[in-house]
């Protein structure tokens, strides 16, 4: 995102506060269900007004005038979840970080916080609480499948990608998904880096199930060590299943959920 | 708005409320408050639930009434953005200047700040600035019409 900067973000600022500034938004609006969140109204009831098309250099932008402010969205015909959540992270923006921000512009990296600012990773976490809102979404993240994420990704308006990286913050399960581009590996989340770590750029392995062209239906176990060379020690045994899918022109998302033996 | 499941006990509730304001309005505005809630309860009311689904139910009003509010500007920037759109720039050489002289405007206070952000602006396409420029000017107008 690109921006004036005026002021330091504040000390508490952070994706918990974030999601909490989506959280009141939505209990002051009344919302309860996905159908529920028409963005354009949710916006307009901030001074905020949305704006399709006539953008070609980022995803969106935003910008603040006295008393309302503008988000322009990019036009992306049949991609109606990316450009929700576009709108959402813009949103965020506005009511995140009102002392910093008169003018942003944000691309697709800024949107997917892949090597992105604190502020970007804010508006995202804002984003990702106001499309998909942990007390409806969490209950329905049962076992990681590819599947069922398409069906929360048609439930909420949302691209796969992002009923994806929400689905593994939300799931109680140890899962990750892992974006790959050109054979490697270009960003990844996991509900515990710590744990379960996989360094962007990394080249993926041929036994994988993302090397393989087939989209399977169901997880399928692969070897640990196709993924995380160092994740088990001894005494602690870990099984992997991998499940991926082409995204058109995009690359390949693979979830990968990783249980004690 | 969405009603919510398992509300029919307190639309009830809500329902004998209403019968007793129908029943003799000027009782109901003019009772003591402790009197109506020994009425209510003496009727087998719970009057803790019923002020928790009045809040409730007021909230929707109100988000309701917002959004409402919300959709009715959204449609009057509908039609400012027409008419702010015929005033609009052409690309050409002087494209760049004037979005400059639009967020120095903007930026009173700031313009050296204005003038950073320009300069990573320096490689957008004449297309967005356009766009750039239209929505400056309709937030200008936007702004004005509201201080009218």
């Amino acid at each position: 995102m690109l921006r004036i900067t005026s002021t330091t973000i504040d000390s508490e600022s952070g994706p918990e506060k974030a999601t909490a500034a989506a959280r009141r938004l939505l209990k002051e609006l009344c919302i309860k269900e996905p159908e529920q969140v028409i963005l354009e109204d949710i916006a307009m009831t901030l001074g905020i007004y949305v704006v399709e098309g006539g953008l070609f250099g980022a995803e969106a932008r935003l910008v603040r005038g006295r008393r309302h402010g503008i988000i322009r969205v990019k036009e992306t015909p049949g991609e109606l979840g990316r450009k929700r959540f576009a709108v959402a992270h813009e949103i965020g923006h506005w009511v995140l970080h009102a002392e910093i921000s008169q003018l942003a512009l944000c691309t697709t990296n800024d949107l997917v916080a892949y090597r992105s600012s604190a502020e970007e990773i804010e508006a995202s976490a804002f984003a990702g609480e106001l499309l998909m809102p942990s007390a409806t979404f969490r209950p329905l993240c049962k076992e990681p499948d590819l599947e069922l994420i398409r069906t929360l990704a048609d439930r909420y308006k949302v691209s796969w990608t992002a009923a994806a990286l929400r689905f593994v913050e939300e799931c109680r399960q140890e899962c990750a998904v892992v974006f790959i581009t050109d054979g490697r590996v270009k960003w990844f989340r996991a509900k515990n880096p710590r744990e379960v770590f996989i360094k962007p750029g990394l080249v993926i392995r041929s036994k994988s199930v993302a090397a393989a062209s087939a989209d399977p239906d169901v997880m399928c176990p692969v070897d640990t060590e196709t993924w995380f060379p160092d994740l088990n020690r001894p005494g602690l045994t870990r099984e992997v299943q991998e499940q991926s899918m082409q995204l058109g022109q995009y690359g390949v998302m693979t979830l990968l959920w990783v249980q004690d033996q | 708005m969405a009603e919510k499941k398992g509300s029919s006990l307190s639309r009830d509730a809500l329902g004998r409320v209403f019968d007793l304001i129908e029943g003799s309005e000027d009782d109901a505005l003019t009772k003591p408050i402790e009197e109506v809630r020994e009425e209510l309860q003496r009727d087998g009311t719970d009057t803790t639930a019923l002020k928790r689904v009045a809040r409730e139910r007021l909230a929707e009003i109100r988000a309701e009434a917002k959004l409402e509010r919300a959709r009715a500007e959204r449609q009057k920037l509908d039609r400012l953005r027409e008419t702010t759109r015929t005033v609009g720039a052409e690309a050409g050489p002087e494209l760049r200047s004037r979005v400059l002289g639009r967020i120095r405007g903007m930026s009173d206070s700031k313009k050296e700040m204005a003038e950073v952000y320009y300069r990573r602006f320096e490689s957008a396409t004449d297309e967005d600035l356009l766009t750039l420029l239209e929505d400056i000017d309709l937030l200008n107008a936007a702004d004005n019409e509201h201080d009218d």
